[in-house]
């Protein structure tokens, strides 16, 4: 199937070098299948597709420079982050010296510009690493004008403002398929979501927060649709399950520890036992869905926030009440147990133990 | 160049709605009046950050006080049920978790409320100075409706902007069981001053209060400006004039 995409334009070349590799094993085991002509013709077609895919979508085509392309975007994660920073300052600098009118304008032309930059970097360079680094400049512009202006004018920072950031956001993303810009997008959209479900109950959405479950269920609310949110660009889909997924779960964590976070009028104690419970069938479906359907994005974080969750847990109910070389006993039986669980797990969904 | 064109306009859209916003909520004042710096603690912004004026308050903290301006009644209006007897038992539960509701509050300047404030804290003999520079903006009225509020109350020294207002509850432990109303904050918490008129309060104030200044706790300072704040239609608040 020919690649559609920068993403899976790698994956193919991926493929093609796993596929080298074992060939090669195989020859040195004495085991290769394939006659050589018909090796070297695999090959030949191979450097073909190699090729023609680094010139379309300039995929690393080698080991080394799949590391190197990591270097780039680390540093132009921190380019991205240091011109943020950058326009942020000069906002502070300059703005106690401009009149209303003109706070407004710069703060508007700081995101518009990077936009404009974004789009001319695009055309100009097949990595887009620049376009990368623009479009994360682009997205904290964004969002500093947005909350910028509400601060000049007093206004606070009304639900349509609010939503129309959200769609920028998710615009900037879908446009030039940057999966960064992406995952700050999703956040976005949960927030909105969130604060759409605390307005509809005739609160004000500022306040909302201190309760958190509308932002959990605004997170599951983009999980679900994450499927959806997949046709926006490549990768997508993955990003939009891992970022809801970890908020879901998180806020599910807080709500397990704290019932202060929650709607609910119930003695606390009942509460944060409900949602103790809530969270430890909510990660471990996770987890089990992450691994039948292949969703690393999601197992992980899943994983994590439920060696956090089960940590709390002992600490709460043994460390007053048992030795201190007891506790930790525990919680390594714990981890040989969690090993053993996961295990089982893992050898069902691949078809029997290994 | 149409997918730029298609960036850009939700972010146009965004700030326009807000700049809309900011425009048609000074197309009428529902209150217009001068505070002294008694009234409004002045925030300077560091190096040239925007400068931001705290309005501070009498905040009635006492709950038999809280009860006689913001009545049962006043609350229901605002939308809190308080149907629970205060010395049900899951009635510290129930008050504590409600979420504070937005209301205007018409605030009272230098008035019949304050000089009641001044009369019970002379002879409570609690006063050892303070009061010579504690707000004398007082919570008088709450309502869900600004236009009633301010047909009921004139213009000059009543300020009415919107607050969160929230329930508080006091065990049989604390003198209750009883369950009041009471000012978390206003909305917004504070005003950006106009960088114009910031450099004249510069000016005027070389001084000003601690950072920190919380509703009745009086600055080091004596009172060296005015500040005539007016609140719009929509209940946000600009500085008109610092003098």
């Amino acid at each position: 199937m020919p690649a559609s995409d920068r993403l899976s334009a790698q994956q193919r070349v991926h493929r093609i070098l796993a596929f080298r590799d074992e060939c090669a094993a195989l020859r040195a085991e004495g085991r290769l299948p394939f006659s050589e002509p018909d090796l070297a013709a695999v090959a030949v077609h191979h450097e073909a597709i190699i090729a023609d895919l680094a010139a379309r979508y300039d995929v690393d085509a080698t080991d080394a420079a799949g590391r190197l392309s990591r270097g780039l975007r680390i540093v132009s994660f921190l380019g991205a982050v240091a011109l943020t920073a950058s326009a942020y300052a000069a906002v502070s600098r300059v703005w106690g010296a401009m009149d209303g009118a003109w706070q407004v304008l710069f703060l508007t032309a700081l995101p518009v510009t990077a936009l404009v930059a974004v789009e001319l970097s695009a055309r100009r360079e097949r990595t887009r690493y620049v376009a990368w680094l623009f479009a994360l400049v682009a997205f904290g512009c964004t969002w500093l004008a947005i909350v910028g202006v509400a601060e000049v004018l007093n206004v606070g920072l009304p639900m349509p403002a609010l939503w129309l950031g959200t769609i920028a956001s998710v615009a900037l993303a879908a446009a030039y398929g940057f999966r960064l810009v992406f995952a700050g997008a999703i956040v976005a959209l949960i927030v909105s979501i969130g604060a759409s479900l605390v307005w509809a109950t005739g609160a004000d959405w500022r306040m909302g927060w201190e309760r958190i479950e509308p932002l959990a269920m605004a997170a599951l609310a983009v999980f679900g649709m994450a499927h959806r949110l997949a046709q926006a660009g490549p990768g997508f889909g993955a990003v939009a399950r891992g970022v809801a997924g970890t908020i879901f779960l998180g806020a599910l964590l807080l709500l397990s520890t704290t019932a202060e976070a929650s709607h609910l009028v119930l003695p606390p104690p009942v509460v944060e036992a409900m949602y103790q419970a809530f969270f430890l069938v909510a990660a471990l479906a996770t987890i089990t869905i992450g691994l039948m359907r292949r969703w690393p994005e999601i197992v992980t974080p899943a994983t994590t926030l439920l060696v956090v969750f089960l940590l709390i847990r002992l600490v709460d109910w043994f460390w007053d009440a048992v030795p201190a070389w007891l506790f930790f006993l525990l919680l390594a039986g714990l981890a040989f147990a969690s090993i053993a669980v996961l295990r089982r797990m893992r050898d069902q969904l691949l078809g029997g133990p290994r | 160049m149409i997918r730029v064109v298609v960036n850009i306009i939700p972010v146009l859209m965004a700030v326009g709605w807000l700049v809309a916003t900011g425009v048609w909520n000074r197309t009428e004042a529902v209150a217009r009046v001068t505070l002294t710096a008694r009234e409004a603690a002045w925030r300077p912004g560091e190096g040239t950050a925007p400068s931001r004026l705290s309005i501070t308050w009498e905040p009635r903290a006492d709950p038999l006080d809280a009860r006689n301006w913001l009545t049962d009644d006043r609350l229901r209006r605002l939308g809190f049920d308080l149907s629970m007897p205060a010395s049900a038992p899951p009635a510290g539960r129930v008050y504590g978790r409600m979420l504070p509701r937005r209301a205007w509050v018409v605030f009272e300047l230098d008035g019949e409320a304050w000089r009641a404030i001044e009369r019970r804290q002379a002879l409570a003999g609690g006063d050892e100075g303070g009061g010579r520079f504690a707000s004398r903006l007082v919570p008088i009225d709450a309502g869900p409706d600004a236009a009633e509020l301010a047909a009921k109350y004139g213009e000059g020294r009543h300020l009415i902007i919107p607050a969160w207002i929230e329930l508080q509850w006091r065990g049989p432990e604390a003198g209750g069981p009883l369950v009041y109303g009471a000012i978390r904050a206003l909305d917004p918490p504070s005003i950006t001053v106009p960088p114009g008129l910031a450099a004249h309060l510069r000016a005027l104030a070389p001084a000003p209060a601690a950072p920190d200044r919380r509703p009745g706790v009086p600055p080091a300072t004596p009172a060296r400006y005015e500040v005539e704040v007016a609140v719009g239609r929509l209940g946000i608040p600009w500085i008109v004039e610092i003098r």
